[in-house]
């Protein structure tokens, strides 16, 4: 897969780490980069030394070096005003019409590098293409501004206050280029910034075929029960608060000895009643991530802010249904076109879903059978290497 | 709790789905139709799971009868659970002597804590009642906004 004309492309990615999953959007963001190179593009990473969402602080070395197979350049995050950045935050999504003074200073003490942008300056015009993303941070908006023609925005946009400021309208309109992870990001990013319909190329993300053991999970940490699983960041923007409770009064209700397992990170403030059913992971190879998926009665994913949910498909690869949370809509139509998960939007439906799974083997079989074709179908890599190719057919170097 | 809890549609055109009747809206929609029948027969009638809503915020911004069902379940949490008997000890070692301890000095302790559940949990129920009233009037004020809105916006025939 070669576009005309565009063989030097550099990646701007906030974090960047050669082992494990900083985030999803910057797990997607790697990948088409690896992707790229493989096929004989000269890629660039441009990013940050940190790697903690929370924190920000500067913990790998900046310079030059090769990480994961890719020419990457580490900067430093630039010194930053957190205390003030929340008030900004709350602010500015309370509803009311944003001040366009608040929005820079809440930009300015949000994620920058400007020794990045200090580079991207003297060397953004050698590049045909530069890929910037995920769109809320600072660096990249101020990315697109440098270079507007010719960066392709991947937004990993979500219906949250923040899609709705006036700086990330305009950047949306200046990109040269969109890439975006599902057609309902896509719809979303159409609705919110009135852009033309022939306007973003979906991509995605591929998966690649795994065939996970489901016993070899439970054999090895003496699981006799059954087991729902979650996979990614804990924190009250994914919703693990909620899955928690609802797990604890699944068991208190029905008084089904469910477990959890847990992997990824993040602080977990699990309630009293449901720690000593936790198995709590953390970071993990992927082939035992695998491994605890494949066995799971229910991949339960209650995020609502999602613009793909890699970890849906890896579970659907694993033959794992899913339950995912109503008010994503990205994630009910992943369920819907996979015809491989089920979605609750309280409590109530919760319970009635998960008692469905745990009783009926047979349809959890054909649900994750459902899955694992789906993706197999729809996010193979030749595919979404031909979506990436026409993403970077958009835009030029007009600026 | 509210019988009529309306939940989030879909919203999938199925237009890329290779299935057109995918088995899992019917799925979906036998939950619903089931929890709605659960919730006229008062099977959801349970403080504990009001307690666990507390975290879906998604659903009361997302789904329109979210609230109203949060609601009817929040008249039956909105009193202190004084019962002892819920009172547990974590620690394994000597647990159900240290839980019966504490059983005995919370129930020596009611002359002093009865004064203040006393005094909270009328102010807990006024106060779900009166958002409850609220949320039902605005709703119907709104409701009777949009059908006249519905009725400026309709052009005649």
């Amino acid at each position: 897969m070669r576009p005309s004309g565009v063989s030097r492309i550099a990646f701007v990615i906030p974090r960047f780490s050669e082992h494990g999953t900083v985030g999803g959007a910057e797990t997607l963001l790697k990948c088409h980069a690896q992707r790229l190179a493989a096929a004989g593009r000269r890629v660039t990473v441009l990013t940050t030394c940190a790697t903690d969402h929370v924190s920000w602080a500067n913990v790998l070395p900046a310079g030059r070096r090769e990480v994961a197979g890719l020419d990457a350049h580490f900067f430093p995050v630039d010194p930053r005003d957190a205390a003030l950045w929340e008030r900004l935050s709350l602010r500015l999504t309370s509803g009311r019409p944003s001040d366009p003074r608040d929005e820079d200073l809440w930009l300015r003490n949000g994620w920058n590098s400007s020794a990045l942008c200090r580079h991207l300056a003297s060397h953004g015009a050698g590049f045909d293409r530069i890929v910037a993303g995920p769109y809320l941070f600072g660096l990249v908006i101020e990315t697109v501004r440098m270079f507007a023609g010719r960066t392709v925005l991947t937004p990993c946009l979500h219906d949250e206050p923040f899609a709705y400021l006036a700086v990330v309208r305009e950047m949306f309109a200046a990109a040269g280029g969109l890439v975006f992870n599902t057609a309902t990001e896509h719809d979303l990013a159409r609705k919110l910034y009135r852009l033309p319909p022939d306007r973003g190329v979906v991509v995605g993300m591929g998966i690649d075929d795994f065939d996970a053991d489901p016993r070899a999970f439970a054999r090895r940490a003496g699981l006799t029960s059954p087991y729902v699983i979650y996979s990614g960041r804990r924190e009250e923007g994914k919703g693990t608060p909620l899955l928690f409770d609802y797990l604890t009064l699944f068991r208190e209700r029905t008084g089904r000895d469910v477990k959890l397992v847990l992997t990824g990170n993040g602080e977990v403030v699990i309630p009293p009643a449901l720690r000593p059913h936790v198995i709590d992971l953390g970071f993990v190879s992927e082939t035992e991530k695998y491994e605890a998926m494949a066995g799971a009665v229910a991949f339960i994913h209650p995020s609502v802010l999602e613009s793909l949910g890699i970890v849906l498909l890896e579970a659907w690869m694993a033959r794992t249904p899913t339950l995912v949370h109503a008010c994503s809509p990205v994630l009910r139509r992943q369920c819907v076109r996979a015809n491989a998960g089920l979605w609750f939007s309280n409590y109530p439906e919760f319970e009635a879903e998960l008692i469905l799974l745990l009783d009926q083997p047979e349809l959890r079989d054909r649900l994750g059978n459902n899955g694992r074709e789906f993706v197999r179908r729809a996010y193979a890599w030749p595919a979404v290497d031909r979506r990436l190719l026409q993403a970077l057919t958009q835009g030029g170097p007009s600026a | 709790m509210h019988s009529s809890l309306k939940t989030v549609p879909d919203g999938s055109d199925g237009s890329d789905v290779a299935d057109p009747c995918p088995e899992v809206r019917d799925l979906v929609a036998q939950v619903r139709a089931a929890v709605e029948d659960g919730l006229r027969a008062g099977g959801y009638r349970d403080a504990r799971i009001v307690r666990a809503e507390r975290w879906n915020q998604a659903a009361f911004h997302g789904d329109a009868r979210f609230l109203t069902y949060y609601l009817d379940g929040l008249r039956g949490a909105v009193f202190v659970d004084l019962d002892p008997a819920g009172i547990r000890e974590r620690r394994r070692r000597l647990r159900g002597v240290l839980a019966t301890f504490k059983r005995c000095v919370w129930r020596m302790l009611g002359f002093y804590s009865a004064r203040l559940w006393e005094q909270q949990n009328p102010v807990n129920a006024a106060l779900a009642a009166t958002t409850a009233t609220l949320e039902r009037t605005v709703s119907a004020r709104i409701d009777r906004l949009e059908q006249a809105l519905n009725r400026l916006e309709v052009p005649p025939s």
